[in-house]
């Protein structure tokens, strides 16, 4: 009993942080209309600044934290609205735009963070005095009540903001109906600045009140933040009440269940598993399990900013880029094995970027989990390759990934937008978590590159061929998708879903068809990266800066342009090699993603247009009231 | 001959009834219309008829086998044809590639072999009836240009012929005359009788009454989600409780 209330009071310290974050993420998305996946990314770099702040400048306490939450958070909060949401809505942008948008945010705020501050690890300083007291044999900690006050309090707050106040009446008119509040005179501006700004500050008091207790890194601390996302799916993005109860609940259930004990396998690792990630569970099911989110304004499609049309372009242009890039990735060939080498995870890489490009250009289907489906790729084939051939292997892992994609593709025949991508999201966290960091299933591994037909590979330069061919390949499966009765297929299902079903097509089969494709595809640029290192690292495949990073990528480059992938890839690896950081690309990206709003087809088609910026509005008045009534409505 | 019969259609919107009780049948070679004042539940009797939403009860008989629990692809697929009042054509892609579909997706879309760059063995067929079909709507002139740059009245076009490319035993059009002009009406009429001529059953939803007394063999006059009347165009038009609920209010 003492203990049960004991790890209870544990519980709660953590359960009012989890849940101030899902209240950030709920009041934001209430009152914006988007659902911040930069979050995590905000709290962090507000944890490395009050860390400068108190550690490195010797600003007090009571200045520093009081600063950095009320102060820098809102009105970092209020300058993202004004450059980069407000124009997304003077444009009438879809959902799937300002998610995309987001997600070049937590891009460019990570790559931020680890310019300034580096990898390395930090301790922070507790925000709040950690007195203990005991009653009878009871200890309760000063910050744990701190905390839970601090939960009362914006709880109260948020409360009387959406109270009866002619401010309340507004933030309520805003998000019962947007577009009704706009024309009946409410200063919906007003509303989104609010929004952030609260939304910032609390995703602030989450980042500073976990980062004591976790070693402060730029995705550590982030994706701890993103796990949270389990109370706004939990709360339907809707109620605030729901979000406090799930928050704290779920903060005590994870310390409850380390009550459990079985000694009996596999559930003792399993049960293990869970007691570290029940947030991530929570999350998976709670998305699995809600029939729908209550999501604001329709449905986003990926289509806004898949730009592919039905008429290719012109062959004699393609043959040229084509040519371009097999010379250059063809050069390599011909350098010395040891520069050769850092070349060498390009053309891996380039096979995963292109199966996003399948699934989220051609299938117009969001995917922020394909780390995921790379990683079993490259983990399946490392575990079958002790006992068959490699190249056996290879197609077991490739499938093994596949499978896991058919799996994710079943509820994605059903949602779109923000639901699907938070559903891939949850299941390449779990992947992550139950599969890639766990020891059982990833130590001890040898990776070997195959042989053909006993020839073998192991060379450097003959590996970096058989990745060219794989990539080929790829290319060559990518140029099947486009064209024939099967292209028109992909592109009529992404256009006009009722359309589709009414012509005859099998909207859940193709569905199915485009995840299995990408996520084979993920796999084999997997295993290759992963013969690349000789070795299988979880980190390489992670749900954050592995996942995240490359949808985002991929949609800065053009999210139907495989070209643009390829493209992509080198970027990576080529910053990596000038300035010797692997988060040396992100700043680029994630200015590039933060702008899409600008360059609606991607960084590509940006300058296809001549260096000019393709603005939609400008792309839509040349089209018929009804053209431009189709493409919105899709 | 009957080719899609409803028995009993009921379906609800929460707790809204938009459609309690309805049958209609329609036959091959005859044209049948549904009136009724808006929101008196024609597009929704649609939806369950052709499986784009599942109903509260009723069953959905297409060629005598009951359907009520196959999907919009699998009724397509089996001779179904239908346009949308609120338009769904493919915009990005070209208009004869927006029929071409139509001709192809009444086929299982072969996925894996198109994956390995097979060519469609049974494909021979489509490209001459897209042409048959541009021809016989007049939009040749528009053939390779992309669908959303088109005016509302010739999507409509679109969305027939795409409809048409599937070689439909039964055609379903929701509103096909609004947003077209008088010369596009008089167009539609004629391509309405000549495929009602080739054998195919049509169910026809339009505010045009007119086009209606003109083209169609029978029809079913819905208000507020329950059939008010059914028979000869002469016959519902006479009926006293139409007149009172839509005829009079429209020529008014
Ligand atoms: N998806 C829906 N959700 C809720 N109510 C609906 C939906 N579709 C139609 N309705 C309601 O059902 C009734 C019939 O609508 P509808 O079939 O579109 O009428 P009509 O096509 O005859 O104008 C209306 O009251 C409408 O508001
Ligand atoms: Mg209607």
């Amino acid at each position: 009993m003492l203990l049960t209330l004991q790890l209870a009071l544990a519980g709660l310290a953590f359960g009012s942080v989890a849940a101030l974050s899902g209240i950030g993420l709920v009041v934001t998305y209430r009152a914006t209309g988007v659902f911040n996946l930069a979050h995590g990314a905000v709290a962090t770099l507000i944890a490395y600044v009050h860390w400068e702040l108190v550690v490195r400048q010797d600003v007090p306490e009571a200045v520093a934290a009081p600063l950095c939450v009320l102060v820098l958070a809102p009105v970092l909060g209020v300058l993202g609205y004004r450059a980069v949401f407000r124009p997304l809505q003077e444009r009438d942008a879809s959902p799937a735009e300002a998610l995309v948008t987001t997600l070049g945010l937590f891009v460019l705020v990570v790559g931020f963070t680890t310019v300034l501050w580096g990898n390395g690890a930090k301790r922070a300083p507790a925000v709040f005095p950690t007195a203990r007291w005991d009653l009878g044999e009871l200890t309760i900690r000063s910050d744990t009540v701190v905390q839970l006050a601090v939960v009362g309090l914006v709880a109260i707050v948020l409360a009387v903001l959406t109270g009866p106040t002619r401010l309340g009446a507004d933030v309520r008119a805003v998000v019962d109906r947007r577009e009704l509040a706009q024309l009946s005179g409410v200063d919906v501006d007003r509303v989104n600045q609010l929004g952030w700004a609260v939304g910032t500050a609390l995703s602030a008091i989450t980042g500073l009140l976990l980062a004591p207790s976790l070693s402060l890194t730029p995705y550590g601390l982030t994706l701890v933040v993103l796990e949270t996302f389990a109370i706004p799916v939990l709360a339907r993005l809707s109620s605030l009440g729901v979000a406090t109860v799930a928050g704290l609940g779920l903060g005590v259930a994870q310390a409850e269940l380390t009550q459990v004990h079985v000694t009996q396998e596999p559930f003792a690792t399993a049960l293990q598993a869970l007691q570290s990630n029940l947030l991530v569970v929570a999350l998976l099911a709670g998305l699995l399990l809600l029939p729908s989110l209550r999501e604001v304004g329709d449905a986003g499609k990926a289509r806004s900013f898949s730009s592919r049309r039905g008429r290719r372009t012109s062959p004699r242009r393609s043959v040229v880029l084509y040519a371009i890039a097999a010379v250059m990735l063809a050069s390599p060939l011909g350098y010395p094995a040891e520069q050769l080498r850092q070349a060498q995870a390009v053309p891996g890489l380039a096979v995963v970027l292109v199966s996003i490009v399948v699934l989220t250009g051609y299938g117009g289907r969001i995917s922020l989990g394909h780390a995921g489906f790379a990683g079993l790729g490259a983990l399946f084939f490392a575990k079958l390759s002790s006992g068959a051939p490699e190249l056996v292997a290879l197609v077991g892992g490739m499938l093994a990934a596949g499978a896991i994609g058919v799996l994710t593709g079943y509820p994605a025949i059903r949602r779109r937008g923000l639901f699907l991508a938070l559903t891939t999201f949850a299941v390449g966290v779990t992947v992550s978590r139950f599969v890639f960091e766990s020891p059982t299933l990833t130590s001890g591994i040898d990776v070997h590159r195959p042989s053909l037909f006993g020839l073998s590979l192991a060379g450097d330069h003959t590996f970096y061929a058989f990745e060219l061919a794989c990539l080929v390949v790829a290319l060559l499966v990518v140029r099947n998708l486009r064209s024939g009765p099967l292209g028109r297929a992909l592109l009529a299902a992404r256009d006009s879903e009722p359309g589709a079903r009414a012509s005859g097509l099998d909207i859940g089969r193709i569905t199915l068809f485009t995840f299995a494709v990408s996520a084979v595809m993920a796999g084999l640029g997997g295993a290759l990266l992963a013969q690349t290192t000789l070795s299988f690292e979880s980190h390489a495949f992670d749900p954050v800066s592995s996942s995240l990073v490359w949808f985002t990528a991929v949609v800065v480059f053009g999210a139907d342009s495989a070209a643009g992938a390829v493209l992509a890839s080198g970027l990576f690896v080529a910053m990596q090699l000038v300035t010797g950081s692997s988060d040396a690309a992100l700043l680029p990206i994630g200015l590039l993603a933060v702008l899409l709003g600008r360059f609606p087809g991607g960084v590509l088609a940006g300058l296809g247009a001549a260096g000019r910026p393709v603005s939609a509005p400008v792309a839509d008045r040349r089209l018929s009231p009804t053209g431009r009534a189709l493409v919105r409505q899709q | 001959m009957t080719v899609l019969e409803g028995i009993g259609i009921t379906k609800r919107f929460g707790g809204r009834v938009a459609v309690e009780d309805v049958s209609v049948a329609v036959h091959a070679g005859r044209v049948a219309a549904v009136i009724g004042p808006n929101g008196a539940g024609k597009t929704t009797l649609f939806s369950c008829l052709t499986g784009a939403t599942a109903l509260d009860s009723g069953t959905v008989l297409l060629d005598g086998s009951d359907v009520t629990s196959r999907g919009a692809d699998d009724r397509a697929r089996r001779g179904l044809g239908r346009t949308f009042q609120r338009l769904s054509v493919f915009g990005s892609l070209s208009v004869a590639d927006n029929l071409l579909v139509g001709a192809e997706a009444t086929r299982r879309t072969p996925l894996w072999r198109g994956l390995l760059g097979l060519p469609d063995r049974r494909a021979s067929g489509d490209a001459g009836r897209v042409d048959r079909v541009l021809a016989l709507l007049g939009l040749e002139d528009v053939r390779d240009q992309e669908a959303r740059t088109l005016s509302t009245g010739r999507l409509r076009l679109v969305e027939l012929g795409r409809a048409l490319c599937g070689e439909p035993r039964v055609l379903l059009l929701d509103e096909p005359a609004s947003g077209l002009s008088d010369a596009e009406t008089d167009g539609l009429r004629a391509v309405l009788r000549a495929v009602a001529d080739d054998g195919v059953a049509v169910l026809l939803v339009e505010h045009d009454v007119r086009l209606v007394l003109d083209v169609a063999d029978h029809v079913y006059a819905l208000a507020q989600g329950r059939m008010l009347s059914s028979g000869t165009p002469d016959e519902v038009a006479a009926d006293p409780a139409v007149r009172s609920a839509y005829l009079d209010r429209t020529r008014a």
